[in-house]
């Protein structure tokens, strides 16, 4: 369980996140909605830990996540960056497998385990025949893919997602949203920043619509995704409507206002 | 892609006995063992050839007895003359070129995956440029000699590893940039000061030291530089061995790093201030090498691919190899040339970096 408790961060002068609240049980997955620029990464990266809040806080399972040792949080938290640069020519299963760095000793090699649950996540996420290329020969989806795989394989109850579908194509983003829907359904946490907002809406149970720091309206996706606060979020005129197919709501955006 | 599966740690028996993975995973483990052990046959053989070679030649034979009697193993007669030759002159300047050499090797592939460049040599944060500057002020005072040339270097090598972190404290960003740049603007700084204390040097006798120094060369090496040498190099190659995992998830950046376990900021500074002492002890007993901490590391990658864990030892075991051998050519170059250690590396390294360059381009292209 995440708890988001009154949180402001800043860099430098200015403010990036103000007066966030939010909570997060196992077994949800949320979507963080928003404008470029609100502060959804930002807001994932203070719950990963990678962020000291100036005011407020995050508790991971009533504790705060500042005062956990990284290789506790780790085991406890995942994080799935929005962009990862890698300089040395690393192949996808030995990328894989840095996931299981938190559960193991500083002089262990991976074990019989560790292999199991790195080869369990490529199987997941569809990457098991890019095991043996070099990272840098991958195109930005497949990275993606390879990335999230690394993520499943730590194991954590927490799974931060930042845009793990921004760079797939159709087919793999349905497969990465329902590979994340069926990790909340196990048991975990799982918080994922989208720009598709009907995605949002047909995935997950619950959504946050951030702008300018702070978090307009959190809830379910029909009190969330109305007119009035996509036009103060996004600045757009946009219809609303339940899709008989998905029977989920689709936001259509009319012009920008 | 298939239905979506349950990633949940309660899942799966057992693999397919021939799967993939578990052939990968074999052939880790053969390319460890085959490249470590095809490095330390090498380093037995190059150092073997080293002590052999020279103006009193031992033959191959007489080395291995020599080397047995001190093991307590007798396995035949020797000249005195020639052990005399072996015990104080080649053995001890063997030692010194395969402590440097792994010092240097090592030094190089920590600094490229702290800075995650392979451009990044162990002197990139100053420390050859500051044990410079130590070295030539002991040389143009006279204060030189066995003890305190070394001393005086790596006291140099201290300052400069202090500065740097002085002044990345006070700027208030510790991040690596600063550090680089600092390292940038040091490496400027005192290599403008050995300009001037070349420019200024109070007699002909000193210059030649100064430029002996700053080419490095292993001449008259003794068993007190072996022993000045030997505890630094054995600690640092321990004490970064242990971080070699945390190395290769730091390749994923710092954010990936730290959410994986590592603690990104204490790592790199122990290994930081560690690779910097490193390359400080190793120059101050060798004067200033290049080339070995950049080429090892590089070809170590080639063949057997960037994991710390392979990548550590077999660059410090490469760099030792290299310098060996380079070592041995510099003292058994025909008459009227003399060349010093320092540029022989130089002379053999630049090409083989070059066709390396060339060589990565193409396979990534
Ligand atoms: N280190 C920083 N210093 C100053 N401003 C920052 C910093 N990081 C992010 N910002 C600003 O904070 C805002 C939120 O950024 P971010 O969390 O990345 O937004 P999002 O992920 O929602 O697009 C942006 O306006 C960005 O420019
Ligand atoms: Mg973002």
């Amino acid at each position: 369980m995440i708890v988001v408790d009154g949180l402001r961060v800043e860099a430098g002068k200015s403010v990036i996140l103000d007066g966030v609240d939010l909570t997060v049980p196992p077994g949800r997955m949320l979507a963080l909605v928003g404008p470029n620029g609100a502060g959804k990464t930002t807001l994932l990266r203070t719950i990963a830990g990678l962020h000291r809040p100036s005011r407020g806080r995050v508790l991971l399972e009533d504790r705060p996540v500042h005062s956990l040792r990284p290789q506790v949080l780790a085991r406890r938290i995942a994080y799935l960056p929005q962009d990862t640069a890698l300089s040395f020519p690393f192949t996808a299963y030995q990328v894989t497998l840095m996931g299981r760095h938190p559960h193991m000793g500083r002089f262990a090699l991976e074990g019989a385990a560790d292999h199991e649950a790195a080869e369990q996540a490529m199987a997941a996420t569809g990457t098991t025949r890019l095991a043996d290329r070099s990272m840098a020969t991958l195109s930005g989806g497949e990275r993606q893919l390879v990335l999230l795989a690394k993520a499943l394989a730590q194991d954590a109850p927490v799974l931060l997602a930042d845009e793990p579908v921004s760079a797939l194509d159709l087919r793999h983003q349905l497969a990465v949203l329902q590979l994340l829907r069926a990790c909340a359904d196990a048991g975990r946490t799982v918080l994922v920043v989208l720009h598709d907002l009907n995605l949002a809406a047909r995935y997950c149970t619950e959504l946050a619509l951030l702008a300018g720091g702070r978090v307009l309206a959190a809830g379910e996706p029909a009190h969330v995704l109305t007119p009035a606060h996509l036009h103060e979020a996004y600045g757009v005129r946009a219809v609303v409507r339940r899709d008989d197919v998905t029977d989920s709501l689709t936001v259509t955006a009319l012009e920008t206002t | 892609m298939p239905a979506p599966p349950v990633p949940d740690r309660a899942v799966t028996g057992d693999l397919p006995a021939r799967s993939p993975r578990r052939r990968s995973r074999r052939r880790a483990v053969v390319t460890l063992a085959a490249t470590l052990g095809g490095l330390v046959v090498l380093l037995v053989v190059a150092g073997g050839v080293a002590i052999s070679l020279g103006p009193v030649s031992v033959p191959p034979g007489d080395v291995v007895a020599i080397l047995a009697e001190h093991l307590g193993v007798p396995l035949g007669e020797v000249t005195t003359r020639e052990a005399l030759v072996v015990e104080q002159i080649r053995l001890p300047r063997v030692l010194v070129a395969v402590l440097v050499g792994a010092a240097l090797g090592l030094a190089g592939s920590v600094m490229q995956a702290l800075f995650g460049n392979p451009l990044a040599e162990p002197g990139v944060t100053g420390v050859s440029a500051g044990a410079a500057v130590g070295a030539v002020l002991a040389i143009t005072s006279g204060a030189a000699g066995t003890f305190v040339l070394p001393a005086a270097a790596f006291a140099g090598a201290l300052l400069t590893v202090g500065a740097v972190y002085g002044i990345a404290a006070l700027s208030r960003s510790r991040g690596l940039a600063t550090v680089l740049l600092v390292g940038i603007a040091l490496n400027a700084l005192l290599g403008a000061v050995v300009s001037a204390l070349v420019a200024n040097a109070p007699d002909e006798q000193s210059l030649r030291g100064i430029v002996f120094w700053l080419q490095g060369d292993l001449d008259a090496r003794t068993w007190e530089h072996v022993r000045l040498v030997l505890l630094p190099v054995l600690a640092g190659v321990a004490a970064t061995v242990v971080f070699s995992r945390d190395l290769n998830v730091m390749l994923l950046g710092d954010d990936a790093a730290r959410t994986s376990g590592v603690d990104v900021a204490r790592t790199r500074n122990v290994l930081l201030v560690l690779a910097s002492l490193l390359t400080g002890a190793a120059v101050s007993v060798s004067g200033v090498i290049g080339f070995v901490g950049l080429v090892a590391p590089h070809v170590i990658r080639l063949i057997a691919g960037p994991d710390h864990r392979l990548l550590l030892p077999a660059s410090a075991l490469l760099g030792a190899v290299f310098l060996v051998s380079a070592d041995t050519a510099a003292r058994m170059l025909p008459a009227p040339v003399t060349l010093q250690t320092g540029v022989v590396t130089a002379l053999a390294g630049a090409p083989v970096f070059l066709l390396l360059v060339l060589w990565s381009r193409r396979s990534t292209a």
